[in-house]
């Protein structure tokens, strides 16, 4: 345990060294080559991450199906194997967790996982026993990331969490909330307090966001994940039938979802948007966005006034 | 706000949930059909024995609903299911002593209203939902049905406490109760056919509650 400690700190301190003297830290590129993936580099220790993961909110909660369990498997991957690396989930999301789990025992090759999961309990003592029964139901040693649900008995689990991570068995630790709630609360902790990533809600039609949590997130240098990136689905309705403007030719973009995408990861303090699917084709679809080009500030705008105008 | 589920996931386990329990489940469709059969056209001379049975067969399909249905099935996908399935059974017990009980519950319906909502109540329970779930595509293998599926049977409950001279009025709660999570399930999943079971649950209790205490026509 003590020699991992040791591995885990020293290649951490590389890191922060990297990330401290190479390129900014988030930098956007815009002008990305087709091919190659869109990563991020999380500011805490400058690790690359691809810029889209996968949440799990209602999606991977299919209960013991075994038929609906080898779709979400067809899901996870082609996630995986299009580059994708974060997979997000939560105690709260009913089976989720055991599904990931049992996708998970089932993949040959599951390279670049990031695994991304959360405490969420009112009660500060059993964040230990959430989060062993969180890395027996992944069958994972360790989490990459381990958050706080919607900021539940944030101060109790805060102490555990870092106890956590001081012992190796966490990388990273956060705290999220989501529907746009909580802001206020959520901007004190990251204000006053030592973490590496958030999470919250961010998309075109609510960017609430823009004005304090994201340029927070940045000056506290912390790593951003972006929950709910098609506002629960309900983007697509405002746009079906609607054919995508010639413009998007611009940043590569072949679809509704890459639009919306795009336009999250395009923001310079993002790390992460985790967009949810329970289909194969949507998953295509969805990650086609961590290809190609970004946005540019000029045509991020433009792509707002083009949905508010809808 | 939203359920940690989706609509197709849950008629999915719906069917793993009937092809497991089949046989009870097809039992506790024909014992719900045979017994409203006797409520609704109830002799005098059977009418104690009848409303013995109502109150045993609906002790148990609470107390099923409560542990099958919500225990078994739905708290993996829901955290709020184990709550659900304590007030399910919780009305099982109850039902079960109204069964056992010397005084018990009497059967007669207090209005000609009574009677007709408590028939179309029943009906609805056993073949109107069940046929609206099959026009709008689902499978008849994933069908929820009464005695073993909670919607039906909320509302097959209080299509069958209409048929009581006095009901007890704690009786309506769990129906009531039921009531606001199937309006809350129908307005977070999209599923229209859901508020009919708020429609139907919310006017029998009204009935029941608020309805002039008349000459009632008991057996």
């Amino acid at each position: 345990m003590q020699t991992q400690r040791l591995i885990f700190n020293r290649r951490r301190l590389l890191f922060s060294a990297l990330g401290a003297s190479l390129t900014p830290l988030f930098s956007t590129d815009p002008a990305a080559k087709p091919g190659t993936l869109i990563r991020r580099k999380i500011p805490a220790t400058g690790e690359e991450i691809p810029a889209l993961g996968m949440g799990t909110w209602i999606t991977f909660n299919v209960g013991g199906s075994e038929r609906l369990r080898r779709r979400r498997l067809a899901v996870l991957r082609r996630f995986l194997e299009l580059g994708g690396g974060m997979i997000d989930s939560s105690p709260m999301y009913g089976s989720s967790q055991e599904v990931i789990g049992w996708c998970l025992k089932r993949l040959e090759n599951k390279q670049g996982l990031f695994s991304a999961t959360k405490v969420w309990t009112p009660y500060g003592t059993s964040a230990e026993s959430q989060i062993r029964e969180a890395a027996a139901l992944w069958a994972v040693d360790r989490f990459d990331l381990m958050q706080i649900h919607n900021l539940v008995d944030w101060e109790a689990h805060l102490q555990t969490l870092r106890q956590a991570k001081a012992e190796g068995r966490i990388r990273y630790i956060g705290i999220t909330t989501s529907h746009g709630g909580r802001h206020s609360e959520m901007e004190r902790i990251m204000a006053a307090q030592s973490l590496d990533f958030v999470q919250f809600t961010y998309n075109i039609l609510d960017r609430e966001a823009e004005a304090r949590l994201l340029p927070l997130a940045r000056e506290r240098g912390l790593g951003v994940i972006i929950n709910r990136p098609f506002q629960g689905g309900g983007l697509f309705p405002l746009v079906r039938d609607k054919p995508l403007p010639g413009w998007v030719k611009e940043f590569d973009c072949s679809n509704w979802a890459q639009f919306f995408l795009k336009f999250i990861i395009s923001h310079p303090s993002v790390t992460c948007a985790i967009p949810a699917t329970s289909r194969v084709a949507h998953m295509e679809e969805n990650m086609g966005a961590l290809r190609g080009r970004l946005p540019e500030p000029k045509i991020r705008r433009r792509m707002v006034r083009f949905i508010e105008d809808l | 706000m939203e359920l940690p589920y989706s609509l197709d996931v849950y008629f999915a386990l719906m069917g793993d949930y009937n092809a497991r329990w089949l046989p009870v489940v097809l039992s506790a469709w024909v014992l719900a059909a045979l017994i409203a059969a006797l409520t609704l056209r109830l002799q005098r001379r059977a009418a104690k024995w009848i409303s013995r049975c109502l109150a045993g067969y609906l002790a148990a399909s609470c107390l099923w609903v409560g542990v099958a249905h919500q225990l078994d099935m739905m708290a993996e996908l829901n955290f709020m299911a184990p709550y659900y399935a304590a007030a399910w059974i919780g009305q099982g017990v109850m039902l079960t002593w109204f069964s056992l009980s010397p005084t018990g519950i009497n059967l007669g319906f207090r209005s000609s209203l009574a009677r007709t909502l408590s028939t179309a109540l029943i009906l609805f329970a056993l073949v109107i939902h069940p046929l609206i779930l099959l026009i709008q595509g689902y499978d008849w293998t994933s069908l929820p049905l009464a005695g073993t599926a909670p919607n039906p049977t909320a509302i097959l409950m209080v299509g069958l406490l209409l048929a009581l001279r006095t009901p007890p009025r704690l009786l309506f709660a769990l129906p009531l109760a039921w009531a606001a999570v199937a309006g809350a399930s129908a307005y977070m999943l999209d599923h229209a056919v859901d508020y009919i079971v708020v429609i139907s649950i919310v006017s029998a209790v009204l009935l029941a509650l608020f309805e002039r205490h008349g000459p009632a026509r008991s057996w």
